[in-house]
């Protein structure tokens, strides 16, 4: 499986993202149950952008306990150099003493916008 | 260690985009890192920007251990380098030219004639630290960049092994690695960037190795249906006579032994560190 998220620097967009088992079914979600989202850049390990759902930024950055999951990206969040990071989605298993599961990972392709700032 | 592409930016390059299975997730990340160290060995150095501590001179170049005839140094005209030899005199040594390319910053320089490679009883202690701008400088083209990597001491560097000990940044930050060095400065995460300054090269030539490599792990995998396809032997009898191979000697024959391909040579030609001035 693989998730690719393709934004743009400095923009607000929203996107939907599925968890789905071996088979390719949705999973789902059960009370207390948290999905999160990693964007890092692997060549220095430096994390980006870490959202657990119903943990929004500052910014507005967010997602949602839901499968599929919305993921908000705000463009004051996601205002770093074009190019192509690393993104990994994750499940936090209530029922199972919170662990955290690895759901999917791929590519978050940044790319550049004309004033390549936040307006 | 280094960490010139990611794994991202390498199944954009292999076209593993919208889908990758988990052989060849295992095989980039099998072959990513031996890929980077092939372009690390050919320039010879680790060219991510970060922090080095290193003890020179590496050799005596009066003729000790090591460095039983004679050095390099460049000639005065700056195109060829000259041969010298052990009589040379000790106080012929104002440049000190780092492993690491591009300098950034040399944040701690200390000279301390006993400090045995920093083994000795406190080696460099805080009296045998130098001041940047009156005791040494950098031969910086531009404010924190040093592309020769050349550090010049208003008097000599001494020729005993282990007794200057250097603490420097050096190397390319991400975003000139990438080509897209919008400001010049330290960003928000502490890297050097100059506006002009690309490594993106380096990052190409990896790239290319590990794209070279992917196809010969492609053409050699074991096929699900058919078992393996066809490939080089791995062993041979013929009565009393027989050989198998393994080791570095099979990974070569049979491809998996990852080399700098000429066009990614090429690439990182540029950026080679040649050291003519290191002591």
């Amino acid at each position: 499986m693989t998730v690719n998220i393709t934004h743009y620097q400095g923009r607000t967009c929203e996107y939907d993202l599925t968890i789905a088992d071996a088979n390719g079914d949705a999973i789902t979600l059960y009370a207390g149950d948290k999905v999160r989202l990693k964007i890092w850049r692997q060549q220095d390990g430096k994390l980006l952008l870490d959202l657990a759902s119903g943990s929004p930024t500052t910014n507005g950055s967010s997602l949602t306990a839901a499968n599929p999951t919305r993921f908000k990206g705000v463009q004051n969040d996601i205002n770093w150099t074009p190019g192509i990071y690393d993104l990994e989605l994750l499940l936090v298993d209530a029922s199972d003493s919170s662990r955290v599961r690895h759901a999917d990972s791929g590519l978050f392709i940044l790319h550049d916008t004309p004033a390549g700032g936040l307006t | 260690m280094p960490q010139i592409a990611s794994e991202a930016e390498a199944r954009v390059a292999l076209g593993l985009t919208s889908a990758i299975t988990d052989d060849e997730r295992a095989a980039i990340n099998l072959f990513l890192p031996a890929a980077e160290k092939a372009v690390v060995d050919f320039i010879g150095y680790d060219p991510v920007q970060r922090e080095h501590t290193r003890y020179f001179p590496r050799t005596d170049p009066s003729g000790g251990i090591g460095f039983p005839d004679s050095g390099w140094d460049v000639h005065s005209s700056g195109r060829s380098a000259i041969r010298y030899y052990p009589t040379r005199a000790s106080g012929m040594f104002p440049t000190l030219q780092l492993d690491v390319l591009p300098v950034r910053a040399v944040s701690d320089l200390r000279v301390d004639y006993d400090a045995r490679h920093g083994q000795q009883t406190n080696a460099f202690a805080a009296t045998t630290k130098r001041t940047p701008g009156q005791d040494y400088w950098t031969e910086d083209e531009a404010p924190n960049y040093c592309p020769s990597g050349c550090v010049f001491s208003r008097s000599t560097w001494p020729i005993e092994p282990g007794t200057v000990r250097v603490t420097f940044t050096a190397g390319y930050s991400p975003d000139e690695m990438n080509g897209r060095v919008e400001t010049t400065g330290v960003d928000s995460d502490g890297y050097y960037n100059r506006v002009g300054v690309s490594a993106n090269p380096l990052k190409r030539a990896v790239l290319l190795t590990l794209t070279t490599q992917m196809q010969k792990w492609a053409a050699l995998r074991k096929s699900e249906t058919t078992g393996f396809v066809p490939g080089p032997k791995q062993s041979e009898r013929l009565g009393d006579y027989q050989y198998s191979l393994g080791g570095d000697g099979g990974k070569a024959i049979a491809g998996l032994v990852v080399e700098l391909p000429a066009p990614a040579a090429e690439l990182a030609e540029p950026f080679r560190h040649f050291g003519l001035y290191r002591l």
